[in-house]
């Protein structure tokens, strides 16, 4: 199964199991539940169900495109239900069924992870995934997102994508994977992977980069200000991405980091209040169903 | 009534709660409660029942009693009514008080019976309600249990409140063959299981409660813990065996993996010997604590390049289950021999300089910083403790080294490496033995694990000593249960190994020396302020550990009230003077004491004028006071207890308690003395030297312990207040 076919497989699964299939978020986002489609959806009263394909950058895990497991950018299937089916732990053995895998040949855990975003003011209990000793999803029942206990949970599905097609395909370096017939992970992605881990260990520069989380930060409060939710997240998740690149080339120290993160979660929680107030103005629009049954 | 006996066999009760896969931590936790809670809950609800047994596995909690009567008793509870005189006429007839009574507790007056109390005679109502069937009281108690487990961390899954360690996906309820109707968690109750969740996917049906373990093994479950021990175990020995060694067994990770299958079977799997290269330390930590694997050994204690995995499952598709394993581990230990080669192409002391960018916390400066004044305090130690220059040298030079590691590759990947890389990597470097093992020391203690060798344990004095001085100079106050810098478990690393080594210091003073060498423009009331807020937590965690150690908290805060500067000395007063309690002379001499202390005024000050002393009670409590010693702690002039042949814990308390037996020869003039002697005599001049008298008195036991803080008639152990 080629690189691409894991997508598409993924893909048509959740489409059938009654998912909008949401595009990949066009910024900057260390993991597929920073996207808005997750992190501001899974707030408030309204069911939702959506999957995506999301590019995630972990600065910290740049390798130069040298370390055959390790990534700056690496791609998640994220899958997010609201509120969580009784049987979601059997649709996700299915979807992994379909990718080929047959699961009494394999050995498959659900081990214990306790989940937490602190820069997102989110956590959830649930576990990683693990097949014949290999992490290949996290799962997660959502019990706080900024900051907030939700009122529906959300079970969250995280699909590490390498990961998988590495076990698919018996590949010990994933530039060798085959992401389509006749072209390698790694040509169409080991250039990225070593320009993008010079910059963020060597090249970036920290006091430009201090600056812009300061300029961010303020940006993303005068939005805050002005009640524009989704653009004010859009500038929290800039912080973010910034305090990771600080992070990677070694710029912050322990208690520093939760400093800084402490006011990446402030922001992510305002964010998370002012979508929530203007969700409930419109009258949760995705609850509409169950008003006109009412 | 005592039950009548059953007919027919009693039946078996079972209820399972069926989960999505619990931590193991949790499973262990759940099944412990319920056996503890279950005997309780049938009590009270008057089932009377048999043995009581409950298990785990990842995905269940199972509670098992056996022989449980088919009826509750009957309820028999008894209501005081008037007294007996008001509720009977003289000639015996009953009163309208007697039928008020009857009547508001529904009995006929004639049921009345009269009880004699300690109050005198009354007459009671006997109120008997009649026992049900136990399937439908069991139907309450069931979900009472489910919802009485307390688990670490709880979630959340549905619409329904209910919190649990993960969902809640299925009941069993089953008294012998019959189905007890109940509900938790939005489940209803009923006789479907779930076997293996790969080798069993489809539910099973359990007829009976006495086939239930039957049905769960026909499933692909070991429901008992201690047969899927024996069996994880026994197939990891084997397997090991034919690979040519033996696993490791690492408890805690053995207990992790009994919780973490329902039908484990042991294999093993091989990587490349070249890997071997690593430090031992580094394939342990990849293998245990990454890939939850037993490293393996030969006959020598050598590592062999094998590895035991236990799979949730049976031989089928074994190899490919092996070959996958096998496939991560390569790639795992690839990344670590990336990682152990770059960090070794340069010796830790070259990283030193790196550590300049590595911010420990805005207010707290970087990791040089700390390296400095680390440095710093090795020396002062050193000198406060007398050690030799050899031992002070390799104190000094472990604390140049001590944070290196945190900028090599190994600590950012595997952060649990922190310290005891650097002890490989000092090792390596040629570095000497007790600064290599002072490395891999200094974060401890962790668990029960304490530091092993002297530079090791002062290095991790050092460490967390020097954290609450500057977190504290710098202004970072602790406040109810928060502790995000980690303050309070860092005081309680010291108590620890301080108690641990018996360790005489004075810390108040090493503080004081120590932020005038590492701080020195720290302005005065600061100062104070982290010396102050050091001791107190140190203080505090003293504290409870003594408490915990089974002194009653009245005894330590005695002691307390008295200093506790010196940890161990501190310590060795409280278990002296808690084994001095249960004596019975302790009561004289705590009488004669607490009198003493509580006539003289706090501010009292004034000295004996031995020619004042007219009365023989006086002279003769003079006389004994001359013949005591002080038994202060050190600072306080000398005593009993300090002395230089002090080996530990055990003799400095042991002196402690026989100075407090000598003591007690004073007990008999300190009474005679308040017998025939007015303390608080008209004529001043007489007043005062009576108190002066009396304040020797206090003066002797005040540096011990403030035996006014005892509470008298206690001498049992209480729980940590």
């Amino acid at each position: 199964m080629h690189f691409q076919d894991l997508i598409l497989s993924l893909e048509r699964y959740w489409a059938a199991y009654g998912c909008v299939i949401a595009q990949p978020y066009d910024g900057e986002v260390g993991a597929g539940t920073m996207h808005p489609a997750t992190f501001l959806r899974a707030l408030g009263p309204e069911p939702w169900k959506v999957a995506y394909t999301q590019p995630s950058r972990r600065p910290t895990d740049g390798r130069y495109g040298k370390n055959p497991n390790r990534l700056y950018t690496h791609l998640q299937y994220q899958v997010l239900l609201k509120p969580a089916p009784a049987d979601v732990q059997d649709l996700y053995l299915r979807s992994i069924a379909g990718l080929g895998i047959k699961m009494p040949d394999h050995d498959l855990r659900f081990l214990e992870d306790d989940w937490e975003a602190p820069t997102l003011g989110a956590w959830g209990l649930g576990w990683q995934v693990f097949l014949d000793g290999q992490e290949i999803s996290q799962f997660t029942y959502m019990q706080q997102v900024g900051g907030m206990d939700v009122p529906l949970i959300s079970a969250e599905l995280t699909y590490g994508l390498e990961r998988i097609a590495q076990s698919v395909q018996r590949k010990d370096s994933v530039f060798d994977l085959v992401w389509a017939p006749g072209v390698t992970y790694g040509e169409i992605r080991q250039q990225e992977e070593f320009e993008q881990s010079m910059y963020a260990l060597e090249t970036a520069d920290v006091a430009a980069l201090g600056q812009l989380f300061e300029a961010y930060e303020r940006e993303a409060r005068r939005l805050l200000d002005a009640r524009l939710a989704f653009p004010a997240y859009e500038y929290t998740l800039k912080c973010s991405h910034v305090f990771n690149l600080l992070d990677a080339r070694g710029a912050v120290g322990v208690a520093e980091r939760a400093a800084l993160m402490g006011r990446c979660r402030a922001l992510a929680r305002r964010s998370a209040d002012l979508y929530l107030a203007r969700r409930e103005e419109m009258g949760w629009p995705l609850l509409r169903d169950r008003v006109h049954a009412a | 009534m005592p039950p009548k006996p059953a007919r027919h066999k009693r039946p078996r009760l079972v209820f399972e709660i069926g989960t999505e896969e619990l931590p193991a931590a949790a499973a262990w936790a759940a099944a412990r409660q319920i056996r503890e809670m279950a005997p309780e809950a049938l009590r009270a609800a008057r089932i009377p029942c048999g043995a009581v047994a409950a298990w785990s596995t990842p995905r269940r909690i199972v509670l098992a009693v056996e022989e449980m009567a088919l009826r509750q008793e009957d309820a028999v509870r008894e209501v005081r009514g008037p007294a007996a005189r008001v509720a009977y006429a003289a000639d015996g007839r009953p009163t309208q008080a007697a039928e008020g009574f009857a009547r508001a507790q529904g009995v006929p007056v004639a049921g009345l019976e009269r009880r004699s109390t300690p109050q005198g005679e009354y007459v009671f109502a006997v109120l008997r309600s009649p026992g049900g069937p136990t399937i439908k009281a069991l139907g309450e108690v069931l979900p009472a249990l489910a919802a009485g487990l307390a688990f670490p961390k709880a979630m959340r899954w549905g619409p329904e409140s209910v919190r649990f360690a993960r969902p809640v996906r299925w009941l069993v309820a089953l008294l012998g063959r019959e189905i007890v109707s109940c509900r938790f968690a939005d489940v209803e109750a009923g006789r479907r299981t779930y076997g293996h969740r790969v080798l069993s996917p489809r539910p099973i049906t359990v007829q009976n409660a006495q086939g239930f373990e039957a049905a769960l093994r026909r499933g692909y479950v070991l429901l008992d813990p201690e047969a899927r021990r024996r069996r994880i175990t026994e197939s990891a020995i084997r397997a090991a065996r034919r690979a040519g060694g033996h696993p490791i067994l690492d408890p805690d990770l053995l207990e992790e993996t009994v919780q973490l299958v329902e039908w484990p079977e042991a294999f093993s799997g091989r990587f490349a010997p070249e890997f071997l290269s690593l430090p031992r330390e580094v394939l342990i930590t990849v293998m245990q604590h990454h890939q939850k694997y037993f490293a393996v050994e030969d006959a020598g204690a050598e590592l062999l390049p094998v590895f035991v995995a236990v799979r949730n499952g049976g031989s089928r598709g074994l190899e490919t289950v092996r070959e996958g394993n096998e496939w991560v581990l390569r790639a795992r230990l690839a990344d670590a021999r990336f990682f152990f080669e770059e960090d070794r192409k340069r010796p830790l002391e070259a990283r030193i300089p790196e550590l300049a960018g590595l911010v420990v916390h805005e207010r707290l400066g970087t990791m040089a910083q700390k390296t400095e004044r680390l440095t710093r305090l090795a020396n002062l130690l050193g000198s406060a403790l007398a050690l030799d220059v050899a031992q002070t040298g390799h104190l000094e030079r472990a604390a140049r080294l001590s944070k290196a590691d945190l900028v090599t590759q190994m600590v950012r990947e595997l952060p649990e490496l922190q310290g005891v890389i650097g002890g490989v990597y000092a090792r390596l470097d040629g570095e000497p033995a007790p600064v290599a093992g002072a490395l891999r020391e200094q974060y401890l203690p962790r668990g029960a694990l304490l530091p092993r060798s002297d530079v090791g344990a002062y290095l991790a004095i050092l460490d967390k000593l020097d954290l609450l001085l500057s977190a504290l100079a710098a202004g970072f106050a602790v406040s109810g249960s928060q502790d995000p810098y980690g303050l309070r478990r860092a005081a309680g690393g010291i108590v620890a190994i301080v108690l641990d080594r018996h360790l005489r210091i004075n810390l108040r003073a090493f503080a004081g020396a120590a932020l005038a060498e590492t701080h020195p423009a720290l302005d005065p009331a600061r100062r104070s302020a982290a010396i102050d807020g050091t001791l107190d937590l140190l203080r505090q965690r003293l504290r409870t550990t003594l408490i915990e150690a089974g002194i009653s908290y009245d005894t330590v805060d005695a002691v307390l009230e008295a200093g506790a500067d010196d940890l161990a000395d501190a310590a060795d007063r409280a278990h002296a003077l808690w084994a001095f309690r249960r004596r019975p002379e302790f009561s004289r001499l705590y009488t004669a004491f607490d009198r003493a202390a509580r006539i003289v005024p706090a501010n009292f000050h004034g000295e004996v004028r031995p020619e004042g002393l007219d009365h023989e009670a006086e002279r003769a409590l003079l006389a004994a006071l001359d013949r005591m010693e002080p038994l202060g702690p050190a600072g306080s002039g000398g005593g009993a207890a300090r002395s230089s042949t002090d080996r530990g814990p055990g003799d400095a308390a042991g002196r402690y308690e026989q100075a407090l037996q000598r003591l007690t020869a004073l007990a008999d003039p300190v009474d005679r003395f308040f017998t025939d002697v007015m303390v608080m005599a008209e004529d001043e001049a007489v007043r005062r030297n009576r108190l002066a008298l009396l304040s020797r008195v206090v003066r002797l036991m005040r540096p011990f312990a403030d035996l006014t803080r005892v509470v008298a008639g206690e001498g049992k152990a209480s729980p940590v207040s």
